[in-house]
């Protein structure tokens, strides 16, 4: 049980991959969304997303693409790949694991 | 909109491959210039008929292909066969056209072979070479003598000590060098080294005399053709008499 | 343009942070990237904050988005340059070797055709036809006559070779005279030496040497002198180092 900035990296990942799985969409975008999604508990830094994206899309889990926004400009569309959406179901249970033994620590008493 | 591209790595394999392919087809029409010298004398023999030889020297020019004049040749290689030497002369290597191979009878003495090409000197020096085969191995030193080479030369008689260039292969390198003359106007015979009378001598290691040949410098001939006077004159009649 | 521009805040910070990658298609891309972000990031401060200019809002956009310099070590461990600089080379090269190529394909001569010289000299009569038999193979070349023609009254024969091998792209070589020698039915030996074809007063026996032409399958041309008008046969003997390869032409009957 690690709690440094591994788990953080790891859980970035997890974060993003998640955004991904149903909906297209460009870097700034993510981070607005994240905020919105998470009720503003997570800000996201952009040197935290870029690398990630960009990790990803190299690592074939992403893939990317120039598309107009709605807001009118061009922007790097990210989209997940099946590999993707296969580390996507890893992260996913990865965490469900943690997240279980942190709370069977938490309700021991 | 989404675009199927080739990936980075895709292109690098897809550029290197073409560029095999045009690269080949480049090659081949220029007759596909080999990139050594051996490699580029047995290219001569392929094209010229001739069966694989045994290599018993080959030697290469020290200077960088910039310094080297367009008269003067590169590389000489020296094949065997059962009766027969091949003696290729070398210009360019990437140019399969344009090479000089030469054949010559295979004798049980020590045989002399006019290089027809010229080599040249570190100095830029030019020199006509004299290649003497079938030396025996016990030769330390060599010095060959000849008469005649340069038409108004101070001193038509010349000796040279020779270099060892491989097992029984020494060369002798004569200098076209216009100091040598009377009057600076170098003026040859028509044949080069060609039919001029010379003189060999080999020593041993101690210094002392091994052995010693005279004769005639061979003109380039082919072996195993013997002209017969008396046969062509019956023919001759025939053709006249039409 | 001599005089240096001021960098606006934003273009320093994305410029730090693009420092590290050195392939220059990869940093203007990564560059862009950034920058596009930073200007959604920019309006969105206009539409939190009106009263912000343009250029404001830029710089405290750039402000927000973190180190650039932080950023700029974990990117550039991401973009390695290797791959793009390989690209970069395998375009050179390519780029050259095409260049090569149509500069060979330009100056191809047009593919000769087989023309033999009696096309060229109506005034000659064939005396003769000779015929080669089977195909000699010499150092996986496959060499064959083709056609071969005794000329009335001048004693020459012309004959047609023609030369295919797997290696496409080695044409035999025409201008090896020591190659060919020639016996005929009354044994008349015919030299290849040029040198000993002239006694003074006239053309000694002689087989001139065969200048190849042509791709892929190639021909060429031979003149033999000195051939008496009533040749039966003539033997081509190619001299190979170790031995001779017989090719026997052969008096055909005429009609």
């Amino acid at each position: 049980m690690k709690l440094d900035k591994g788990l953080i990296a790891g859980s970035s990942t997890l974060l993003v991959l998640s955004l991904l799985e149903k909906e297209d969409m460009y870097g700034y975008q993510m981070i607005t969304e994240l905020s919105r999604r998470s009720n503003d508990t997570f800000q996201m830094k952009e040197g935290t997303l870029y690398p990630i994206l960009h990790a990803l899309e190299k690592a074939k889990y992403l893939s990317a693409y120039q598309q107009e926004a709605p807001t009118g400009r061009v922007r790097k569309y990210y989209a997940i790949t099946p590999r993707g959406r296969e580390l996507l179901s890893e992260k996913k249970a990865e965490w469900a694991q943690f997240s279980h033994g942190v709370d069977q620590v938490l309700s021991f008493t | 909109m989404k675009k199927r591209t080739l990936s980075r790595k895709e292109k690098i394999a897809r550029n290197l491959l073409l560029a095999l392919c045009f690269g080949f087809v480049v090659w081949a029409s220029q007759g596909g210039p080999m990139p050594t010298a051996e490699l580029t004398f047995r290219q001569m023999e392929r094209t010229r008929f001739l069966a694989r030889s045994e290599i018993m020297c080959t030697w290469e020019t020290p200077l960088s292909v910039g310094e080297l004049g367009t008269s003067s040749a590169r590389a000489v290689l020296v094949g065997r066969y059962t009766d027969q030497i091949a003696v290729g002369c070398l210009f360019q290597l990437n140019n399969p056209f344009g090479n000089r191979l030469t054949l010559w009878p295979r004798e049980e003495e020590i045989t002399p072979v006019p290089l027809s090409a010229l080599l040249q000197g570190e100095d830029g020096t030019l020199f006509h070479v004299l290649l003497f085969l079938e030396v025996p191995e016990e030769a330390a030193g060599a010095q060959a003598t000849i008469t005649g080479r340069i038409e108004n030369a101070k001193e038509p008689v010349e000796t040279i000590q020779g270099e060892r260039w491989a097992d029984g292969v020494w060369a002798f390198w004569f200098p076209i060098d216009s100091a040598l003359t009377t009057d600076g106007d170098l003026k040859y015979g028509t044949k080069d080294l060609e039919g001029l009378p010379y003189t060999l001598e080999l020593y041993r290691t101690d210094g002392g005399p091994l052995t010693e040949q005279e004769g005639t410098l061979p003109e380039n001939f082919q072996p195993g053709v013997i002209y017969d006077p008396g046969l062509y004159d019956v023919l001759n009649d025939i053709l006249l008499n039409q | 343009m001599g005089e240096k521009q001021e960098r606006t805040p934003a273009e320093g910070w994305l410029d730090k942070a693009t420092a590290g990658i050195r392939f220059g298609p990869d940093r203007r891309e990564v560059r862009r990237e950034l920058e596009e972000h930073l200007e959604d990031k920019a309006l969105d401060f206009q539409r939190i904050f009106p009263g912000l200019t343009e250029d404001e809002a830029k710089e405290r956009a750039a402000a927000e988005m973190g180190d650039p310099v932080e950023i700029g070590k974990e990117l550039a461990k991401i973009h390695r340059p290797w791959l793009g600089y390989l690209w970069r080379a395998s375009q050179v090269l390519l780029g050259l070797v095409l260049l090569s190529f149509l500069a060979e394909v330009g100056t191809l001569a047009p593919h000769a055709g087989i023309r033999s010289d009696r096309e060229a000299e109506p005034g000659w009569v064939v005396e003769a036809a000779f015929a080669g038999q089977e195909p000699v193979r010499i150092n996986n070349y496959t060499l064959w006559v083709e056609e071969a023609a005794l000329i009335q009254g001048m004693g020459e024969l012309h004959i047609t070779w023609r030369a295919a091998s797997p290696r496409f792209w080695e044409m035999p070589d025409g201008e090896f005279s020591q190659a060919w020698t020639a016996v005929d039915d009354r044994g008349t030996v015919y030299t290849s030496i040029w040198d000993q074809t002239w006694d003074g007063e006239r053309m000694l026996p002689y087989v001139g040497s065969v200048q190849f032409t042509g791709a892929l399958v190639w021909s060429g041309e031979q003149t033999v002198y000195g051939v008496p008008q009533e040749a039966q046969w003539i033997q081509i003997n190619i001299e190979t180092g170790e031995g001779t390869i017989p090719v026997v032409l052969e008096r055909e009957e005429t009609q």
